[in-house]
């Protein structure tokens, strides 16, 4: 699958950005979000408020601290979802985390995204080819 | 090759999407999957996503503008 960097325009400076749509599944449908691919971050982290939006069910969630570059700390939940991209679904732990309501991009990460794919940037024509690991 | 070999055909590159968020600063945008256009917006996912018209026939691509323009180092924060 090969996908294009999407131009992201914020008062006039636009940035590319390796950015992919996922759906993610639960009991009440799926949702389909843009996130962006993030080969340095270690866990998959995305909106909490997708928890209540897939009507997750939160009994065995894991509270989990995020942390980055800088140090700036936050709080999130670890639970296991379905993911889809194009026709691939996989079910992988991800952080599900208030931070991101703030400054911070979705992220497709190591565990619950690399694993699964194999991701070639192609920064000087802005495209991301990703296959399935096998 | 041969004299009747075609050349390959090189398949076009995917159109480059490009959307003005700065007027969404703070708030969910739900746009449409397949153009990218912007459909709705709003202070939540679900309250952007219910502001989508033809939400029983599309489910929309839902992104959340960062308030700052400061650029991202990577990393979950």
């Amino acid at each position: 699958m090969t996908f294009p960097y999407l131009d992201l325009s914020r008062g006039g400076v636009i940035r590319a950005k390796p950015i992919i749509p996922i759906r993610f599944h639960g009991p009440q449908g799926f949702r389909q979000i843009v996130a962006l691919v993030d080969s340095g971050a270690e866990h998959s982290v995305v909106s909490i408020e997708l928890i209540e939006s897939l009507g997750l069910p939160t009994k065995n969630a894991q509270a989990v601290e995020v942390i980055g570059v800088g140090g700036h700390a936050g709080r999130g939940y670890l639970l296991d979802v379905e993911h889809q991209l194009g026709n691939h679904h996989w079910n992988a732990p991800a952080i599900f985390s208030d931070v991101m309501d703030s400054q911070s991009p979705m992220i497709m990460a190591q565990a619950g995204f690399f694993e699964f794919f194999t991701v070639t940037f192609k920064r000087r024509k802005l495209l991301m080819d990703i296959r399935r690991a096998r | 090759m041969s004299r009747n070999a075609r050349p390959k055909k090189k398949s076009p590159l995917p159109i480059r999407p490009r959307i003005d968020v700065s007027a969404f600063r703070g708030e969910w945008i739900a746009l449409d999957p397949e153009t990218y256009k912007i459909l709705g917006h709003g202070p939540s996912l679900e309250e952007a996503r219910r502001n989508t018209p033809n939400l029983h026939v599309m489910e929309p691509l839902m992104h959340f503008v960062p308030r700052s323009d400061a650029f991202f180092i990577g990393g979950a924060p």
